[in-house]
């Protein structure tokens, strides 16, 4: 086991990594000064 | 256990162990993406206020609005960072188990996101800490009894309607309104659209696709991490852009319909022999910054001073205990909702007004 994940721990980061860069991204583009409109949680 | 067979089967001809297959890589990744958001969303929602839930689930009334701005009667769950506990009235709170007598000092609190609590336990919203403190202060023999008519997303019409529907009903002596410096027409709140409506994605993204997203805690904890780290930045933009907006209009239809909303709430109130009063909620950068825009809160000062009613500017409030304390008082990535020890000060400096006005001694209501 420890093997295994000594070789493949590339594909158990790798999309983790990936994904929080994406989520980086997409938070910094779809934010403004931070001020939320607060009505959304009324949908 | 493996056999040494089975040992020697999973070596290969040369000695090495064979390379995990495509498949075998993908599904190591899909597995190990579907654990860590598992688990990060867990944690991120125990992290948040109130008792630990899987999922959130809409607190509000289907429908048009303004029903759909109504709480479910009965609701108990996760929504938006916030745990909702919703009484029988469809208010925040326990249920109201209120006599009407004269040994009652009755408060009902009006207000947006910023009285609801938005983010905080309810025990930790200003309107029941305002309950426990006034019950502190009330001389033996009456009781406090706050009622938390605040709803997310609210403004001063839907105040002044829940005010009429529910608040009236409950004969109060007091009637707080917590306005928001979003809720009507100023320069903090033009940059607050300005820089809303300017984010580049946000534009493009159907609301459809973001509410989802604002579903989970685990995205929630990430955008307020994102925002924490751009605050000062923020509250430095946000100034500038509202000391070169030009300041406040001076009239406007928005504005004609902010004040004739809290006029009603006045006149509402006293209809019924209580006592209105109003405070305003401040932005971050009203707190921290050593210059900032007061033209919301000369506005609404200017409007209550006119009708005679108590005004709270909390943004002195707060600057007065941050100069003091030094203490953050905004939930951490949030540009404008108290945390508890925000509230703190919201409910200290209510009772303060209602010692200087004299409504502890002797309540409104008790000429009725």
């Amino acid at each position: 086991m420890k093997s295994f994940l000594r070789e493949n721990w590339v594909w158990i980061v790798a999309p983790i990594v990936l994904l929080a860069a994406l989520v980086a991204v997409f938070i910094a583009l779809t934010s403004g000064s931070g001020v939320e409109n607060n009505t959304y949680n009324l949908g | 256990m493996g056999t040494s067979s089975d040992s020697k089967a999973a070596v290969g001809k040369d000695g090495a162990r064979p390379r995990a297959s495509w498949r075998a890589r993908l599904l190591l990744s899909c597995g190990s993406l579907f654990a860590f958001l598992a688990l990060g969303e867990c944690i991120a929602r125990l992290r948040e206020p109130g008792p630990f839930s899987l999922f959130d689930r809409n607190p509000y009334l289907a429908g048009e609005l303004p029903h759909q701005t109504r709480h479910r009667p009965g609701f108990e769950g996760r929504w938006d960072s916030t745990w909702y506990r919703i009484n029988a009235q469809g208010l925040r709170g326990p249920e109201l188990d209120w006599t009407l007598a004269g040994d009652e000092l009755r408060v009902v609190c009006l207000g947006d996101s910023c009285t609801f609590g938005k983010g905080v336990r309810e025990a930790d919203c200003w309107p029941r800490q305002l309950e426990r403190l006034l019950q502190d202060a009330l001389p033996a023999g009456r009781r406090a009894r706050v009622a938390n008519l605040g709803i997310n997303g609210g403004d001063a019409r839907s105040a002044h309607e829940l005010l009429v529907e529910q608040g009236l009903a409950l004969q109060p002596d007091l009637v707080l309104y917590g306005a928001n410096v979003n809720d009507f027409p100023n320069a903090v709140e033009a940059v607050n659209q300005k820089v809303f409506n300017e984010a580049p994605l946000k534009r493009l993204i159907p609301q459809g696709i973001l509410d989802p997203m604002n579903r989970s805690a685990l995205f929630r904890w990430a955008r307020s991490v994102y925002y924490q780290s751009r605050r000062e930045q923020d509250w430095a933009a946000a100034e500038a852009l509202a000391a070169a907006s030009g300041g406040t209009p001076e009239e406007s239809p928005a504005w004609a319909r902010q004040r004739a909303h809290v006029v009603a709430i006045r006149d509402a109130a006293e209809a019924v022999g209580a006592q209105a009063a109003v405070l305003l909620f401040p932005y971050e950068s009203q707190i921290y910054l050593d210059a900032y825009d007061t033209s919301a809160i000369d506005r609404l000062g200017a409007l209550c001073a006119e009708l005679e009613v108590p005004f709270i500017d909390l943004a002195q409030v707060f600057r007065e205990h941050f100069g003091s304390a030094g203490e953050d008082l905004f939930l951490p990535g949030d540009r404008y909702h108290p945390n508890p020890g925000g509230y703190t000060l919201v409910a200290r400096a209510l009772v303060r007004l209602a010692r200087a006005e004299g409504w502890l001694d002797e309540g409104p209501g008790d000429e009725r």
